[in-house]
């Protein structure tokens, strides 16, 4: 840069310093934004002291030029304006004005906007646009830019004089609208009355919305307390323990039925077998046997059976419970299979999450399990996952819905259901059969049921093989895992489930699966919940293999507890 | 802890009632100094309020009875005894969007959707500290099992005992939800701040604000409600054959679902009525498929099958944060230039 390109016109300096010499905030910090510019801008040291005076002006100019990109910075370098954005239309005009807010009146000219681009209404305005001649000085043309820049702020000040008349009407549209004071009054009056309506609301909401505080139905409430059956099992206890040295007597315990836990099972009851070694289970059930827990019945487990190659065999036996656990290969499938001999009914249990009908709860088989202390579980009829069928739990009838399902079949009929008794035997009601509410409640005192399990369909009845085609529950006819729970004698079940293994999916139809259950010796068997739900959880953990590899969040299971209560482990 | 706070015989106050009175109150007031910042009188507020309380209320109960129907004699029931029970999120959000409609028709306010915006914070602050209350109702439940000692405590697990008195903690679900709202809460305040007077070509300014609360709770509750295991579930009345396939999808999630699609839709109508149909809004909408694939099959449906959390939660987080991304691209898209202010 050489000297010429500053070619000095004193008077001009001279205004130009007048201009600037009321200090002017904002440019100042501008000056500080662009340091480079300064020196270069008084370079020329050559003139006189009072004419290096407007170097600072100019140092200020030159800023100004450098800083324009930095104003756009801010809203360039936002998130929002880094999307593909073209050309806005000439939109100001007609936008919405907020009232009350004034808005700057911004008309932007399109040919200034580019696309990707914001307007630059103020850095650019229109008359920038104009043709410089090209042989035009380069001082000169940046004398003219600096006149330009000073009078364009004047030129937004005053509207352009062309400026149509609609513009006019939609800056005193944009304009505070002042409210009258009646108005006023009257939005002040109304916040009045609806905080005071608000302010009742919310303590009715404090006091009223408590959500999960309380259940809606308590599931314990018809259980039989049965006081009596209770004392007499402690006066016949007392006597056996009193004549404990002279003779054995096997001692009765129950489990009462408004128990929400059953007793904890004693650990040194648990045993593991290798399948190699199947045949130390015989001695436990001799124990059973022995002690006249079986009562003379035989038993399921067969130590000859093909077991599956990857399995062990487990089992717990207390003087009220014996649970043989084992996984045995039918047809090259594998079936896990439970059986489970008990002394009292009481200790055939089902639980249902939160102990509430209706629960929305979805846990883990082994989590309810868990929770109640069961020595082994298995899934039920996952009665939240499907709303048909007949639901009682604990003596009392929950859900007998008498509405059309499909065909002539109504919601309750339309699958058999299976219900356990105080005595802990099976007994089904089939479907198409009617029923009213009150009949139902009925059947159930009249038989002493328990609880009920709606799935199906009904495998052995009175040891009776029961085929079906149709059924509205479990795709019957399409290969699938498969689960059922059996009666092979008086307190002694049978549960079996075919599930997937590593080498193989489980493809058995329930008319197939009811003739594995059949095979077995059963009274009487009853299908249940298949696919990733059919689960056995024995000593807390899965045993079987669950599809997919993972438990599935039910809302019931079956259980069999031990009746000794803890405190007689302890002794 | 004892969920009673106060009970004098006739009266009983639960804590997570307290803290849901707490939850409104900091709404209303959030909301009421957020919206004469658009220049207008908080009478619109005061009106809406009381009608939004009520229309929530009746909303999210009818929502949960429709849930669990057999737990009621009937609507009537669930709707006039509130001493059971629950309520669902969903319906705050419809109630709130109902009571912005009634003091629009009143005309105590010019715009429904700036009413909304300026109450999209304070929603979102309101359902965080909803979700704090359950820590007081035992009803922050997740499936989840931490096992790891090192992680159980607040906020990543909360200690849970079985009836039979064993102690386990599960994944804090209600607790992460809150910290998720309140960083929602913020972000819709900055949002709020910078962007309330942005208009959409072709479109009105409102409503921005809480189109981005829908998208941000939509993205919050998708993966919350999956770590659930009291999800309230749809079964249908009419269509009895659809039950056996939907007994198992929540509402929650379908409604957060239908929500982020709903705020899609919207901007890419508007994108494409002002800019024609353009490679990008193909592929966003091809991006966007693909994160439905993530969150429904990759994320939810194999959380359900497989249990596989870490993976399947990763996959579902990532693909949601997508999911937004996508929305917010379209935004940007369709908003109308901004105009410098002059100082």
């Amino acid at each position: 840069m050489s000297d010429k390109d500053f070619e000095f016109d004193l008077e001009d300096i001279i205004a130009e310093f007048n201009d600037y010499s009321i200090p002017e905030p904002p440019q100042r910090r501008r000056r500080k934004s662009a340091p480079e510019q300064a020196p270069e801008a008084s370079a020329p040291a050559g003139p006189p002291a009072e004419e290096a005076v407007p170097a600072a002006p100019l140092a200020e100019e030159a800023a100004p030029e450098e800083a324009a990109p930095e104003e756009a910075a801010p809203e360039e370098a936002a998130p929002e304006e880094a999307a593909p954005e073209e050309a806005a239309p000439e939109e100001a005009a007609a936008e919405e004005a907020p009232p009350g807010r004034q808005e700057p009146l911004m008309v932007m000219d399109p040919s200034h906007a580019a696309p990707g681009r914001e307007p630059e209404a103020e850095s650019a305005p229109e008359g920038e646009a104009e043709e410089e001649p090209e042989d035009e000085p380069e001082g000169k043309k940046r004398r003219r830019k600096k006149k330009k820049r000073r009078a364009a702020p004047e030129e937004e000040a005053a509207p352009d004089t062309a400026a149509p008349a609609a513009k006019a009407a939609a800056k005193a549209a944009l304009a505070p609208k002042k409210d009258s004071l009646g108005k006023r009054l009257g939005l002040g009056l109304l916040s009045l009355i609806f905080a005071a309506l608000s302010l009742l609301c919310l303590g009715w909401s404090i006091g009223n919305i408590h959500p999960e505080t309380t259940t809606v139905e308590d599931a314990r409430g018809n259980a039989s307390a049965d006081i009596v059956a209770r004392l007499n099992n402690s006066v016949f206890n007392s006597k056996a323990d009193a004549l404990s040295d002279i003779a054995y007597i096997r001692k009765q315990y129950s489990i009462p039925e408004e128990a929400a836990v059953a007793p904890a099972p004693n650990p040194d009851g648990y045993g593991t077998v290798s399948i190699d070694n199947a045949e130390a289970v015989l001695e436990v059930i001799q124990k059973a046997r022995d002690s006249g827990l079986l009562d003379g019945q035989d038993v399921i487990f067969d130590p000859n059976c093909t077991f599956y190659y990857d399995s062990d065999i487990r089992y717990y036996c207390d003087d009220t419970i014996l649970v043989i656990c084992w996984k045995e290969l039918i047809d090259g499938f594998t079936c896990s299979c439970v059986e489970v001999k008990i002394a009292d009914a009481s200790q055939l249990r089902r639980k249902i999450t939160d102990d509430t009908f209706g629960s929305p709860l979805r846990v883990f088989a082994s989590e309810l399990s868990n929770s109640v202390n069961a020595v082994v579980a298995m899934n039920a009829d996952f009665y939240m996952f499907r709303d048909f069928g007949i639901m009682a739990y604990n003596r009392q009838l929950y859900r007998m819905d008498d509405s059309l399902y499909t065909g002539m079949y109504k919601k309750y009929n339309c699958v058999d259901t299976c219900f356990v008794t105080g005595e802990g035997d099976f007994l089904f009601t089939h479907r198409l059969e009617e029923r009213s509410w009150e009949e139902m409640q009925q059947y159930m005192r009249d038989n002493d049921v328990l609880f009920s399990i709606s799935f199906g369909p009904v495998l052995v009845e009175n040891r009776e093989l029961k085929e079906c085609d149709w059924y509205p529950a479990g795709e019957i006819n399409t290969g699938y895992s498969r689960a059922g729970i059996g009666q092979f004698a008086k307190l002694h079940y049978f549960y079996m489930s075919l599930n997937h293994s590593p080498e193989r999916a489980a493809r058995w139809t329930v008319n197939q699966f009811g003739r594995e259950m059949y095979n077995k010796g059963l009274i009487n068997a009853y299908c249940l919940d298949g696919g990733q739900t059919s689960e056995i959880v024995f000593r807390g953990q899965p045993y079987n293999y669950i599809d997919f590899g993972a438990e599935r969040g039910v809302s019931d299971i079956i259980y069999f507890a031990t009746a000794i209560p803890e405190s007689e482990v302890t002794k | 802890m004892n969920p009673i706070a106060i009970y004098t015989g006739e009266i009983t106050i639960y804590w997570s009632g307290i803290l849901i009175g707490i939850a409104i109150a900091a709404c209303l007031s959030l909301t009421l100094a957020l919206y004469p910042m658009s220049g207008r009188h908080n009478a619109a507020v005061w009106v809406m309020f009381p009608f939004a309380l009520f229309f929530s209320v009746v909303f999210a109960r009818a929502i949960y009875w429709y849930c669990h129907i057999e737990q009621y004699a009937s609507i009537r029931d669930a709707l006039l005894d509130y001493s059971t029970g629950s309520f669902c999120i969903p319906g705050v959000i419809i109630g709130t969007w109902l009571g912005a409609l009634v003091a629009r028709m009143l005309n105590v306010t010019d715009s429904a959707g700036r009413l909304l915006d300026a109450a999209a914070p304070g929603m979102a602050l309101c359902i965080a500290l909803i979700r704090l209350s359950a820590l007081f109702n035992n009803s922050c439940r997740s499936h989840i099992i931490i096992s790891e000692k090192i992680f159980q405590h607040l906020p990543v697990a909360v200690a849970f005992t079985d009836s039979a008195g064993n102690v386990n903690y599960r994944f804090a679900t209600f607790f992460v939800e809150f910290l998720l709202m309140l960083l929602v809460t913020v972000l819709l305040l900055v949002f709020y701040c910078d962007h309330r007077d942005d208009r959409l070509r072709g479109g009105n300014r409102g409503g921005n604000v809480a189109r981005r609360f829908l998208l941000y709770y939509g993205a919050v509750e998708i993966i919350m409600d999956s770590t659930r295991y009291d999800s309230h579930l749809f079964h249908f009345t009419l269509i009895k054959s659809l039950n056996p396939y939907a007994s198992f999808i929540s509402v929650g999630q379908v409604f957060a679902a239908a929500t982020i699609l709903g705020v899609l839709i919207h901007y890419l109508h508007v994108s494409v009525k002002a800019r024609g149909w353009k490679w990008y809004h193909v592929a966003l909408l091809l991006v966007y498929i693909g994160t439905l694939l993530g969150v429904g099959y990759w994320g939810e449906y194999k959380v359900q099958r497989t249990g596989m959390y870490a993976r399947c939660y990763i996959i579902q987080s990532v693909s949601l944060l997508v999911m937004v991304w996508v929305v917010s691209v379209l935004y940007r898209s369709c908003r109308a230039k901004r105009k410098r202010r002059r100082a």
